[in-house]
């Protein structure tokens, strides 16, 4: 199931028309919506973290491989 | 609309704002809201390009050709400057849903924090975004405008004395072994951790690859030169057929051009302040500004730090260590658009 059928399905929020490239009628009405802001911190803090971890291990990986493999001095 | 695409062009030559994209995507926008014009070819390299996601994956392989890792690889420290150089994409998520946006069209406008095309356009297509277009126009013209965006930004976040701390350039070695292995393992991890992000980090590292494996000197040179000019300017027409009046002309579009200022800002922001949180612990101080130059925008942001640098003290040569942090932006962006694209399918799924 792709994305847009799940957002089709989704029951808990309005209703957008399909992101037909032609559609000229997907438009929202811009409120403040205070109820989103604990899903966002949240994926704020899974995002954030993911990104470190991944970033984290390819330091790691980094810092094994030039110990491993000693370059010639002087390149960069 | 017309005037819209006008003044992109305007912006293209006379300010020479990313001239390679602004400049299709202003005549592209003229083109197709000229009344009675059949859109048909435009919409159809649209189809076969960016409706797929192929055009942003070939424009990375150029990308990657042109990334010399050497500086983030002879100082692999700096790779958590683009990590934090990130968090704009987050906050900017924040705000997009707290005013109203659905969540996929929040975390595509949020990908314009990554500061990175492809990506941007990767992210809006695969989540189906209603708002493409001006999520497009709005990454492409904030990454010309880093070095009016960022050193406000900096100033306003640094002390003098921060600015001033010197940052000696000592290199360790990099091995060929090392420069050839790092695109195969980072691809690898990244396809592991983040799966949604494979495509686009496979890519980068492909054409880093070609690079640095030293016997294709003719297939790297081509996939900088004929390969990316090919897709850019590809890309730049195609993105066009999102700029059509109904599509664009929304308050909403000026609502994303105003978060996409958010995200650079906070880009920037998280960078540095992250940045300051390492000097509390750190023997060796780190120059804040550095912690700026890992947003994505690449080579813009660290020749802006580089400059900043020198505008304080001439003699602090600060370029090698904000390109290290730059080229870890390049990556971290990627994968912090995969995750996120991961975490909206997860939430909505």
């Amino acid at each position: 199931m792709n994305i847009l059928d799940r957002l089709s399905l989704n029951e808990s929020e309005e209703l957008t028309a399909p992101a037909d490239e032609t559609s000229a009628t997907a438009s929202i009405e811009l409120e403040w919506k205070p109820d989103t802001l604990q899903d966002s911190l949240i994926m704020t803090g899974k995002g954030m973290m993911g990104v470190f971890v991944v970033i984290g291990a390819i330091s790691l990986m980094i810092f094994i491989m030039n110990k491993l493999f000693k370059g010639k001095r002087g390149k960069a | 609309m017309i005037l819209v695409g006008a003044t992109l062009i305007y912006l293209a030559i006379k300010k020479e704002m990313e001239p390679a994209l602004l400049l299709p995507m202003g005549f592209g926008a003229i083109l197709v809201n000229l009344p009675f014009v059949n859109t048909e070819a435009i919409e159809t390299l649209f189809n076969a390009g960016i409706a797929n996601e192929l055009f942003p994956l070939l424009l990375f392989i150029g990308i990657g050709a042109m990334i010399d890792f050497g500086p983030l690889l002879s100082n692999p420290k700096m790779l958590l400057f683009g990590a934090a150089a990130q968090f704009g994409i987050f906050f900017t998520l924040i705000m997009a849903r707290l005013i109203g946006f659905e969540i996929n069209d929040a975390a595509s406008i949020a990908i314009i924090g990554a500061a990175d095309g492809p990506t941007s356009i990767y992210a809006a297509n695969y989540l189906k975004s209603n708002y493409s277009g001006a999520i497009m126009v709005a990454a492409y013209s904030y990454m010309a405008l880093v070095p009016i965006i960022q050193p406000p930004v900096i100033r306003m976040l640094t002390t003098k004395k921060e600015r001033l701390i010197r940052m000696p350039y000592k290199p360790s070695a990099v091995s060929s072994t090392t420069r050839i292995l790092f695109p195969i393992i980072v691809t690898i991890l990244a396809g592991v951790v983040a799966p949604k992000s494979a495509e686009l980090i496979g890519f980068l590292m492909f054409g880093n690859l070609i690079r640095e494996c030293g016997v294709l000197k003719s297939l790297s040179e081509s996939a900088q030169n004929q390969l990316a000019n090919l897709v850019t300017l590809m890309l730049g027409i195609s993105v066009a057929f999102k700029m059509q009046a109904e599509m664009f002309v929304r308050i909403e579009t000026l609502a994303i051009i105003a978060l996409g200022l958010v995200a650079f800002v906070f880009d920037t922001a998280g960078g540095v302040l992250f940045a300051k949180l390492i000097n509390i612990f750190a023997k060796t101080k780190v120059n804040p500004m550095i912690g700026a130059a890992g947003i994505s925008a690449f080579p813009m942001s660290s020749r802006v730090v580089h400059k900043i640098g020198l505008k304080e003290d001439p003699n602090n040569f600060l370029l090698m260590h904000a390109a290290g942090a730059n080229v870890s932006g390049q990556i971290a962006s990627v994968i912090a658009g995969g995750l996120l694209i991961s975490l909206v399918e997860s939430m909505i799924g």
